[in-house]
């Protein structure tokens, strides 16, 4: 089974670097080739899976004295899930670009991006250290650099994947030195040791927590992540909703075993956040991959929330309330996987066979264009707002009825999501596919070939069956046997009433909207949900404008003027102090540098005499 | 007193063949190649040079760690011959850049000069007396002096010149000057035997004085803050191979010779390292150093003071390095030291094919070179990325393998771990203006009319193999440090 | 009167700080070059009397390597001094500030 995984996880590197060195130019290879490694990833990931048995196997890298570091595979249930999620996803992704980028001019650089995509993620699956992850965790980030940035001739592609790259970076430092920290105090950044002893330290999992919130698009690392859909759709259905964004998530629970109770309420309150924030601003999009985007990070905000609800009594109860969270969180990260990526995907498909028209507002009527798209969004769109028996359902009760049970308060802010997210979703649903057609490019609409609806099918047949725990059979046992099963069906009803009454608002809002109604109806709240949803990004970029490039200009200032100009010029009164006359009046910027030269040689000096 | 001449000889091998090959080059100048035209001699003499500098590479390994040679003025360590090493490794990177430049006026005195560097920092590796650490030394800097104001055709190369002469002449006569403060303390020139007399002496406020001497010249080499103000001018103005052989194979040396000044080499136990007041004055130049790289280097709009000043903010990780290999070893330093000159050199080599096809030194210049040449700006890409330390890079391993060194012994309990940390919170402003030559050379779209870049064999072929060095360390690290 | 070891290193201490501050004033490149020289002869000075008082004879062997470093500094020196006044005309260190942002 090792050859397996090292196998799997060698198979897209290969691709890479088969299509880098040789299929630039020729794209329909490279997309074959990728599209070969991606089945065969998700066939091995299916068998690693069946085999079940949990294995670990490491090699060393490195040795630094008494520090050694190593690179291992630790392959259990909760890795076997994500791989399969990654495989299946992936897989989807990439049949779906056949069509999707077939007229690309730059395929190759596409296929070679995602490969190299999947190759880090399945690094990210499968390490068994924290160290070896941070590498991956680096190596997605550069992938999605690459992959945001593939239309980089438009200014706003390439912005945005700088800005995903910077942000990214900064809970990437946050990572590091938790992992500094926890191999500082612990001794050791291998998982599974670190199970065996460890120092409780609210520092490392809050530390690590930071990567999360980077890479998972937390508040108020979140920014990246709406921009981020100016990369190719299939990119937003496999990175930016299904994978990568969910890698925080898997990270959190590779280290469920390092987290305090204090730590947790922080996740549960940022989680929580980010849900109900999210869900805000998606309701004011007018682009259907934005509201997507939104309603991703609120999806993922619930995915934190309940990491951090399932563990918050972890001092009284010990591990099994701790690993409730896993559970909850895992499962609605799969079953969100599935339908969030069938969504993108029918998005891509929309926004294909609408000519690359993104506005919801010039959509319309796409039912009867589109009618496999139509059927298969709409088994998404029933399956995240939490429709019975479909997946989104049954994580997502499992999610609720852990917070009620913990937290009464985030179960109230949760539970107002559930209606906004029913809203906002219902409301891109009536506007993309009911009505009447709103603009030349939907009236014309068309569905895409085989290539770009087989996708669509796998995955909504999965989106229905993926909630359903008792079909996987004995796999996965260990992530599904931590998911907390509620008695009774109270939460099943609430959950239901609320997501009714958000459809209902919907409903009855955008039914016969040519406009945005809420903006007419109500433009004050609409006005204010727009302000809440910029109010990041001016922030943001007042900081980088104002502080960080004045700070720069500063010390330009104080290099140029303070040194050539003040200490140079004004060196009279420098040389005075020496005692040696007005001789440097005009002197040239050597001496300047002579004068700092003896500055530095006086503080030295006085350092070193104990001067201070 | 009972020298061992033929062991003598023997060490050094390399040395000298450097040194007969310099003479070759000059012979050949003057007579085969008198009339041949300016590319063909540079190609010639750099080809003789690298043949050369690759045999005293083979030699120096085949050598091996020969311990104390002449009554202990040469100490070939591991750390000596791995110094010897990764010099002549650069000496390569720098010939091979160097070629097809057709502005200097007299390659084959260019190459000669090259050697002779090369000669001095390979002393400075081994060195272990002062009388030779000076000399080794002075050899090295005169040499580089002459680098730097090579270029005749430009003005600003006979500035750089002379602001680096000027300025390197007075951080030697201090340095000399508390070397002489330093005999006549303990009364030797040895390292050992120095350490010997100060351990049994114990403090003297003369030593106060004879360190800030010593270290202002040192810091004066590596381009700490505030000795740093000369960096920017000469890597500006210098030519583009000279700035990268002062850049790196000048720091790797220095470094080295630093270390073992401080700490003395592996089997000796500690030396001045453990007198009071050295550290803390380090950590001071490396902290300030961060500092000011970093923060100046965000304001600059010329590509070579960008890396000046980013060479500044290395120096001062480097520094922490130093003190962090009083008790790790000099093993995470040298590898920080080898895999940052490759990749300074490296991008120091890919402006330099750019200025010979016109484009003059602006961030702005670089701009639609992914279209105009993607070689140099994949190499270009691995190289600052490596810089920047992002990982798989060597860059990054380097950073961490000289920060987990400077935490581990005591983790935040001493100011070499705040120290650290310092420079982990720097390391990501520096990722910033990394990000600026990245973004200009891979995302703008290039000045109308500008030409695809033509990159002359040799360069290509260096350059390609220094950014897979990058990469290969980057990614098995094991290869540079199983040597300590 | 015999000078005893202080009064020659405060004799080369006084030369090195004149050298020093010759560098930091002076405007001719070739004065300031100068007053290099007399930083090294500071250093010279001290070596040789630490060397006389100490007994031993390795002081005055560095000092004939420094006076050869000295000289072939001259010539490196020297050199850079004309090639930068053939482009530019002047020696002047207050006219060499071309290399800026």
């Amino acid at each position: 089974m090792l050859q397996h995984a090292i196998l799997v996880l060698l198979l897209p590197l290969a691709s890479a670097a088969i299509i880098a060195l040789f299929l630039r130019r020729a794209g329909g290879a490279a997309a074959g080739l990728a599209t070969a490694v991606a089945a065969a990833i998700a066939a091995i990931a299916i068998i690693l899976a069946i085999h079940g048995e949990p294995f670990s196997a490491s090699m060393e890298w490195l040795r630094l004295g008494d520090f050694s570091l190593s690179l291992g595979i630790k392959f259990d249930d909760l890795a076997a899930l994500m791989l399969c999620i990654v495989g299946i996803v992936g897989l989807c992704v990439h049949v779906f670009s056949l069509g999707y980028m077939h007229d690309d001019p730059c395929r190759g650089r596409y296929f070679g991006g995602l490969s190299i995509f999947m190759f880090s993620m399945i690094g990210i699956v499968l390490a068994d250290n924290l160290f070896m992850m941070f590498i991956f965790w680096e190596l997605v980030g550069f992938s999605s650099y690459t992959l945001i940035n593939h239309f980089h001739e438009k200014q706003s592609a390439a912005d945005a994947a700088k800005k995903a790259f910077i942000v990214n970076r900064v809970g990437d430092f946050g990572f590091l030195l938790g992992i500094v920290a926890c191999y500082w105090l612990n001794g050791t950044v291998n998982l599974t040791e670190l199970g065996d002893k460890h120092v409780f330290s609210t520092m490392i999992p809050l530390l690590l927590f930071c990567g999360a919130v980077g890479k998972s698009a937390q508040l108020p690392l979140h920014v990246w992540l709406p921009d981020a859909m100016e990369g190719p759709t299939p990119v937003s259905a496999l990175i930016h909703a299904a994978t990568m964004v969910a890698a925080g998530i898997y990270m959190l629970c590779r280290i469920n075993v390092l987290m305090t109770p204090d730590a947790l309420t922080v996740i549960m309150w940022v989680g929580t956040a980010t849900a109900l924030y999210a869900a805000l601003c998606a309701i004011t999009q007018r682009d259907i991959k934005k509201v997507l985007a939104y309603s991703t990070l609120s999806q993922l905000g619930y995915m934190v929330a309940a990491f951090g609800l399932g563990s918050t009594h972890a001092e009284e109860a010990g591990a099994a309330v701790l690993a409730a969270g896993v559970g909850a969180a895992m499962f609605h990260l799969t079953t969100h996987a599935f339908f969030k990526a069938l969504m993108f995907l029918g998005s891509g498909s929309v926004i294909h066979g609408c000519h690359h028209e993104q506005d919801i507002f010039k959509m319309g009527g796409l039912k009867a264009k589109m009618p496999l798209t139509f059927i298969t969004f709409t088994i998404g769109v029933l399956a995240i707002i939490g429709m019975p028996f479909l997946a989104g359902f049954f994580s997502k009760d499992a999610i609720l009825h852990l917070a009620l049970e913990n937290n009464h308060a985030v179960f109230a802010v949760l539970g107002f999501t559930v209606i906004l997210t029913a809203f906002y979703m219902v409301r891109l649903w009536i506007l993309v596919f009911l009505g009447t057609p709103r603009s030349e490019e939907s009236a014309h609409a068309h569905e895409g070939g085989w290539s770009m609806t087989l996708p669509l099918v796998l995955l909504a047949v999965l989106s229905v069956l993926a909630g359903y725990t008792s079909l996987y059979g004995h796999l996965f046992d260990g992530v599904w046997s931590l998911i907390p099963h509620e008695e009774g069906l109270l939460i099943p009803l609430i959950g239901d009433a609320l997501m009714l009454v958000g459809l209902t608002a919907a409903w009855v809002l955008y039914k016969p909207a040519a406009d945005d109604a809420l903006a007419q109806k109500s433009p004050g709240l609409f006005g204010a949900l727009g302000a809440l949803k910029a109010s990041f990004d001016k922030l943001y970029d007042y900081y980088v404008a104002k502080v960080q490039q004045r700070f720069a200009m500063l010390l330009n200032f104080l290099e140029q003027v303070i040194l050539s100009g003040l200490i140079v010029r004004g060196g009279a009164g420098l040389a005075g102090l020496f005692g040696l006359g007005a001789r440097a009046a005009h002197v040239g910027s050597l001496h300047a540098y002579v004068y700092w030269f003896l500055a530095g040689v006086a503080l030295l000096w006085a350092y070193a005499a104990g001067v201070f | 007193m009972n020298i061992d001449y033929s062991l003598f000889f023997r060490a050094m091998q390399p040395e000298s063949l450097l040194i007969e090959a310099a003479l070759a080059i000059i012979i050949l100048d003057l007579t085969v190649m008198r009339r041949k035209d300016l590319s063909a001699r540079l190609n010639v003499a750099s080809l003789v040079g690298a043949l050369a500098v690759a045999l005293a590479a083979v030699l120096a390994l085949r050598n091996g760690a020969m311990g104390e040679i002449l009554n202990g003025v040469l100490n070939l360590d591991t750390l000596a011959v791995a110094t010897r090493v990764g010099v002549l490794g650069l000496t390569l990177l720098v010939l091979g850049i160097g070629t097809g430049g057709a502005r200097i006026r007299n390659p084959a005195e260019y190459v000669v000069i090259v050697l002779c560097a090369a000669v001095g920092f390979m002393l400075m590796a081994s060195a272990q007396q002062l009388l030779l650490v000076f000399l080794a030394l002075e050899l090295a800097s005169l040499s580089l002096y002459v680098l730097a104001g090579f270029d005749k055709s430009r003005p600003e190369s006979a500035e750089a010149g002379l602001k680096y002469f000027l300025f390197g002449g007075m951080a030697a006569a201090f340095l000399l000057f508390g070397f002489s403060l330093l005999y006549g303390l303990t009364g030797t020139l040895d390292l050992p035997g120095m350490s010997v007399v100060m351990a049994a002496t114990g403090f003297h406020p003369m030593l106060a004085v004879a360190m800030v001497m010593i270290l202002v010249g040192f810091g004066y080499k590596a381009a700490a803050a505030p000795f740093h103000l000369w960096a920017p001018d000469a890597y500006q103005g210098a030519p583009a191979p000279a700035a990268a052989f002062i850049a790196s194979a000048s720091k790797l040396a220095g470094f080295v010779l630093f270390t073992r000044l401080l700490w003395g080499s592996a089997s000796q136990g500690q030396m001045l390292g453990a007198t009071p007041g050295w550290v803390p004055v380090v950590w001071l130049l490396a902290g300030a150093s961060m500092l000011v790289g970093n923060l100046a280097a965000l304001a600059q709009s010329n590509v070579r003071r960008l890396l000046a000043y980013s060479a500044i903010a290395h120096a001062g990780a480097l520094l922490l390095g130093v003190i962090a290999s009083g008790r790790s070893g000099p093993g995470p330093l040298f590898f920080y030291l080898t895999t940052y000159g490759i990749a300074t050199a490296g991008a120091f080599g890919v402006f330099h094919v750019l200025e010979n096809q016109g484009g003059a030194q602006k961030l702005k210049d670089l701009a639609g070179l992914h279209r105009r040449s993607p070689l140099l700006a994949g190499c270009l890409m691995v190289f600052i990325l490596s810089l920047a330390g992002v990982p798989p890079l060597s860059g990054f391993f380097g950073k961490f393998a000289v920060f987990a060194a400077a935490l581990s012994p005591a983790g935040l309990g001493s100011p070499t771990g705040w120290l650290a940390v310092f420079a982990i919170a720097m390391s990501a402003v520096g990722l910033y203006y990394y990000l600026l030559i990245l973004k200009e050379a891979l995302v703008r779209p290039a000045a109308a009319g500008a030409t695809a870049v033509k990159v002359p064999a040799a360069a290509a072929l260096t350059l390609v193999a220094a950014a897979g060095l990058t990469l290969i360390f980057g990614m098995f690290p094991s290869l540079l440090l199983r040597w300590f | 009167m015999n000078a005893g070891l202080s009064e020659y290193l405060v004799l080369s201490g006084l030369l090195f700080a004149l050298g020093f501050f010759g560098v930091l004033l002076r405007k001719n490149t070739l004065v300031i070059y100068m007053c290099l020289e007399l930083m090294l002869v500071a250093s010279t000075l001290a070596l040789v009397a630490f060397s006389r008082f100490n007994g031993a004879l390795d002081g005055h062997v560095f000092v004939f390597f420094i006076l050869t470093v000295a000289a072939a500094e001259v010539a490196v020196g020297l050199a850079i001094i004309v090639a930068l006044f053939r482009k530019r005309q002047t020696v002047m260190v207050d006219e060499l500030n071309h290399l800026k942002n």
